[in-house]
């Protein structure tokens, strides 16, 4: 049978424990929501330039084929 | 000869660029555009392609020092084009011409990106189109000449020292010596060293050919060739090859060039030789008329000399000059004369003609 202390004690770790799940909630709300990511705003772990530019698929059929060469006595 | 590498290579970014310093920036740091959209159309919008023709903006932050040197210097500004062309046009007429300067001319200039991101859009000699990034967008810290420097210089100077020219020999600095633009053209010069110099010869820090060679400074010599001539004559008049000079150009029309090799008074003060290597330019008074929508904009033509100092990148350590004295004072062909000039072209030309050295005699050849 718990005692008056005991019960004090588990209620305190009741608390603890429901502060510690509360704070680990607004870190990964913040995280979730790129609160937490660095301020760049095209960080290259998440941009969607690098999304395009470092995939050979998705470059080939947009670049254009190389430019014609000027003529003799042109440029 | 085929484009090296796969077009879409002029846009691929590499992974080790992203975890560079300057990838971590992030690309609309530099670069702007829209980065949550991956509709390419809509991604580009407000794109910066060229972030470092604002090289204070792009590039100050963390390079203060050689930004503020660079957007003094001539690859920047390309302020000897501009003189060049001013003093052609003159004073009056500028106003109306600037607009064709900055677009036509003034395109050429370079960037910080322009070298140590990306490559020139094409190369004529050998014709390989490259543009796009150097190298998955790393930044380069000494770019390969043969690229950046050899893809915008490659008209003439490039093809001349690398012998890609028929006719010219390749020059010894390159054949014998496997050196570089950036063996004589050093940092300091290519950056700029704060100062603002109206055109190519009057850089400070401008290569000589005695900064390498103190031997053959004349007095200090122990050929009697240069101690004889070393004052008056420019190290090229002996020991550069022939150079390409062109003729009668029309802004892209009409042009023809072939190797000369003529030796004429030099009239440009930054020049310390009396004598040097000619080149000629191609100057007609129309030849800018396309872009400004005048009649014979260049007012000037007659004022300023078509055949110009050479800067030869075709230098020999022997050729017949330099091996008798014969090959010069008994050769009247190798100076240019009043006879060389086209008496179309500029009358300023009659300045910059020489008459041959009279011939020596026999016992002292």
């Amino acid at each position: 049978m718990m005692t008056g202390g005991d019960v004090q004690v588990v209620s305190r770790i009741r608390r603890a424990g429901l502060l510690t799940a509360l704070f680990g909630a607004v870190v990964f709300l913040a995280f979730s929501l790129g609160l937490a990511a660095p301020p760049a705003p095209c960080g290259p772990a998440r941009s969607g330039c690098i999304a395009c530019h470092t995939e050979r698929s998705m470059l080939e059929p947009l670049v254009q084929p190389f430019p014609a060469l000027p003529a003799e006595g042109e440029g | 000869m085929p484009p090296s590498g796969a077009p879409y290579e002029r846009k691929l970014v590499s992974p080790a660029f992203l975890t560079s310093t300057h990838g971590q920036l992030g690309c609309t740091t530099c670069h702007a555009g829209q980065p949550e959209t991956l509709d390419p159309k809509a991604a580009h919008r407000g794109l910066i392609a060229r972030p470092s023709a604002q090289p204070e903006a792009a590039c100050g932050g963390c390079h203060g020092e050689i930004t503020s040197r660079f957007t003094r210097s001539l690859h920047f500004t390309a302020r000897g084009m501009e003189n060049g062309l001013r003093a052609l046009v003159g004073t009056v007429r500028w106003a109306q011409t600037r607009h064709a300067f900055r677009g036509a001319c003034q395109s050429c200039h370079a960037t910080c990106g322009d070298c140590h991101v990306s490559r020139p859009p094409y190369r004529p000699q050998p014709p390989t189109v490259l543009g796009g990034v150097l190298d998955g967008h790393r930044f380069v810290k000494s770019p390969p000449t043969e690229v950046t420097c050899g893809g915008c210089h490659s008209g003439r100077v490039a093809a001349e020292f690398t012998g890609a020219y028929e006719g010219f020999p390749a020059d010894v600095h390159f054949t014998k010596a496997q050196m570089t633009c950036t063996s004589c053209h050093t940092a300091a010069q290519l950056h700029g060293d704060g100062s603002a110099p109206a055109n190519r010869r009057a850089v400070r820090t401008k290569p000589s050919c005695l900064d390498c060679h103190p031997t053959a400074a004349p007095g200090a010599s122990r050929l009697r060739a240069h101690n004889i001539h070393g004052d008056k004559l420019a190290c090229a008049v002996c020991h550069g090859g022939p150079v390409k000079s062109c003729f009668g150009c029309h802004a892209g029309e009409g042009a023809t060039s072939r190797p000369t090799l003529k030796i004429g008074r030099n009239t440009d003060p930054n020049i310390k030789h009396v004598y040097t290597l000619m080149r000629h330019v191609p100057t007609t008074p129309d030849m800018i008329d396309r872009l400004t929508g005048l009649s014979d904009t260049l007012v000037n033509v007659d004022r300023v000399p078509t055949w110009k100092p050479a800067t030869p990148h075709t230098i020999q350590r022997v050729t017949a000059r330099s091996r008798t004295c014969d090959a010069c004072h008994n050769n009247p062909n190798l100076f240019l004369r009043l006879g060389d000039l086209d008496p179309r072209g500029s009358q300023a030309n009659g300045r910059v003609v020489t008459a041959p050295p009279r011939p020596l005699p026999p016992t002292t050849r």
